[in-house]
């Protein structure tokens, strides 16, 4: 009599790898239906809904290569990352880094050093539509912190706000690959830093100013205020910092990047 | 129809499985549905969309959640961490009743992605019986669980499918969502009276019904949850209305999505099978 943990194991072994070569004496079968068969029903399943996921959270690689391309690439790494999540949202999550291996090692692939930048891209995109909600601090917020405050004063950005660097033109890409109809568009290498974001549930994304990306992300790491505008001084001049401080505070209120402003000492 | 604790069975009237395409749709024209049904875990998210359409359309709507994670049937241990995560979307939508499979998705810390049946065994049996009865006291409610459709059958099963189900039942005292589709789908596809299966189940606790379409393949039905809702499963709808009276019932629509108004529409003919049988069998 076999267990219920051994027929589970044989069962997911087959859907795993389902031409293991193992006979199959647990399942009943028919002459014209063989276990096999009935079998390889869950096993086709599988891989068909790992692929659907893939191509939806990866749209645009997959035009960008072309649907032949693509499914080779999505059904090796379904066989070598089979899914641990509970929910499928998770499973691309290697997706990028797989392709960042692959493009190294996979002689067909060398032409197309820029397609795991485009994959992280997309990726960020999702991260960025369904991250937490927060509250958002208004220029009223803004106005109401006594100027003795400012230079302690540490910025909490929203959950959704993400910064990609990429060394291709990924974004003009993927505006390109994903519009309706598709148009063609050229690879060009062209470092850049971006912000992805969610505003009003519009996932969107910018590309940032050195001293913006160096102020931000010094903030984004728990920074205050004083350091941001040092660093900014260090980029601009001293002249300028508190004008260009004050209106780039002024646009991340207005995209909705921060969730609050608190004093720490 | 009282349940087994002398309690009037709730009915929610005719619903639809809720899905992204139509989240406008609904708030713009509210549709006469009685209830909607999500899939709890496509809310199971930190923010933004998803969570921003449930609130707001839970405002007008009654609401059921249905889960295709739990793996109530695996051989692994139960996930808590999963549980508390539905417990905290049970706390937020509070919905009338939420439910799972009768199934598992895998082992090893894998996720299948599927709805795998179990072997009909006394082993089988015993072993979800308890966890249900676990995941009930763990959660503070009564949960319903779904017959599955499936391709195999295992040569260990000693129990047939709908005896195994009636017992699983009764031992964890739970109730059902029973899937009439699936229950076409698998009697095809393994040879069986779907009438003599629903014969076998416990009305009282069946608290909610599944109608969906499948894809009639050489020698299989495969459940894809594609296509409107075939001829033969209405049949099937409208003979187990005759038999458990009024129970709330709704389309699954998972893939080929179509217009909010064309499932409207397939509702209606589910709501007149609803009302028109069951009030055969009041009278
Ligand atoms: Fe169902």
């Amino acid at each position: 009599m076999m267990r219920l943990s051994e027929l589970q194991s044989r069962f997911q072994s087959f859907i795993l790898e389902p031409e293991n070569g193992e006979e199959i004496s647990w399942v009943g079968g028919t002459e014209q239906l063989p276990s096999h068969d009935r079998l390889s029903v869950y096993a086709n399943a599988y891989l068909l809904r790992l692929k659907e996921v893939l191509e939806s959270d990866y749209a645009a690689v997959n035009r960008a290569i072309g649907d032949g391309r693509f499914e080779l690439l999505a059904e090796r790494y379904i066989r070598q990352h089979p899914s641990r999540f509970f929910s499928l949202r998770d499973f691309g999550n290697r997706f990028a880094a797989y392709l960042g291996e692959q493009v190294e090692i996979d002689a067909s692939l060398r032409d197309l050093p820029w397609l795991p930048e485009l994959a992280q891209f997309e990726w960020t995109l999702g991260l960025a539509f369904d991250s937490a909600e927060s509250t958002l601090l208004d220029e009223q917020d803004m106005a109401s912190i006594p100027a003795d405050a400012w230079p302690a004063l540490q910025f909490e950005f929203c959950p959704c706000v993400h910064r990609i660097d990429l060394q291709w033109n990924i974004p003009a890409m993927w505006k390109s690959l994903t519009a309706d109809p598709p148009e063609t568009v050229e690879a060009i290498r062209t470092p850049g830093n971006w912000l992805v974001w969610r505003q009003d549930m519009v996932t969107r994304f910018r590309s940032l100013d050195e001293d913006e990306r160096l102020i931000l992300d010094l903030l984004h790491r728990g920074g205050n205020f004083n350091d941001g505008c040092e660093l900014l001084a260090s980029q601009i001049g001293e002249e300028g910092v508190s004008m260009r401080a004050a209106s780039l505070l002024k646009g991340w209120i207005g995209q909705g990047l921060v969730a609050d402003a608190v004093r720490r000492y | 129809m009282t349940d087994t604790n002398g309690k009037q069975r709730p009915f929610l009237g005719y619903g639809l499985g809720l899905r992204r395409q139509h989240y406008e749709d609904v708030l713009d024209t509210k549709p006469e549905v009685d209830w909607f049904e999500i899939l709890s875990e496509n809310y199971m998210v930190d923010g933004g969309k998803p969570l921003y359409y449930l609130d707001r359309i839970r405002e007008h709507y009654p609401m059921v959640m249905h889960g295709v994670s739990m793996s109530i049937g695996s051989t692994e241990p139960l996930n808590y961490e999963h549980l508390d995560r539905l417990k905290t979307l049970i706390e937020r939508v509070e919905p009338a009743w939420f439910s799972d499979h009768l199934c598992w998705t895998g082992i090893d810390k894998l996720n299948m992605h599927d709805l795998l049946p179990l072997p009909y065994t006394e082993e089988a049996l015993d072993y979800v019986a308890e966890r249900i009865a676990k995941v009930q006291d763990y959660l503070g409610r009564q949960m319903l669980i779904e017959n599955v459709s499936s391709y195999v059958s295992y040569n260990e099963s000693q129990l047939t499918e709908w005896e195994f189900l009636r017992e699983v039942a009764e031992r964890a005292d739970c109730l059902l969502l029973l899937d009439i589709n699936n229950i076409y789908v698998s009697a095809y596809n393994h040879h069986f009276d779907p009438v003599e299966y629903l014969t076998a189940m416990p009305s009282e606790r069946i608290y909610q019904i599944h109608l969906a379409g499948h894809t009639q393949e050489k020698d299989l039905i495969i459940d894809t949850h594609d296509h409107p809702i075939a001829d033969p499963v209405y049949q099937l709808y409208a003979e187990a209305v005759r038999r458990f009276g009024r129970v709330s019932a709704m389309i699954e629509r998972d893939d080929n999505i179509p217009p909010l108004v064309d499932l409207l529409s397939e509702l209606d003919r589910v709501r007149q099978i609803g009302n028109n049988f069951s009030r055969d069998q009041v009278a």
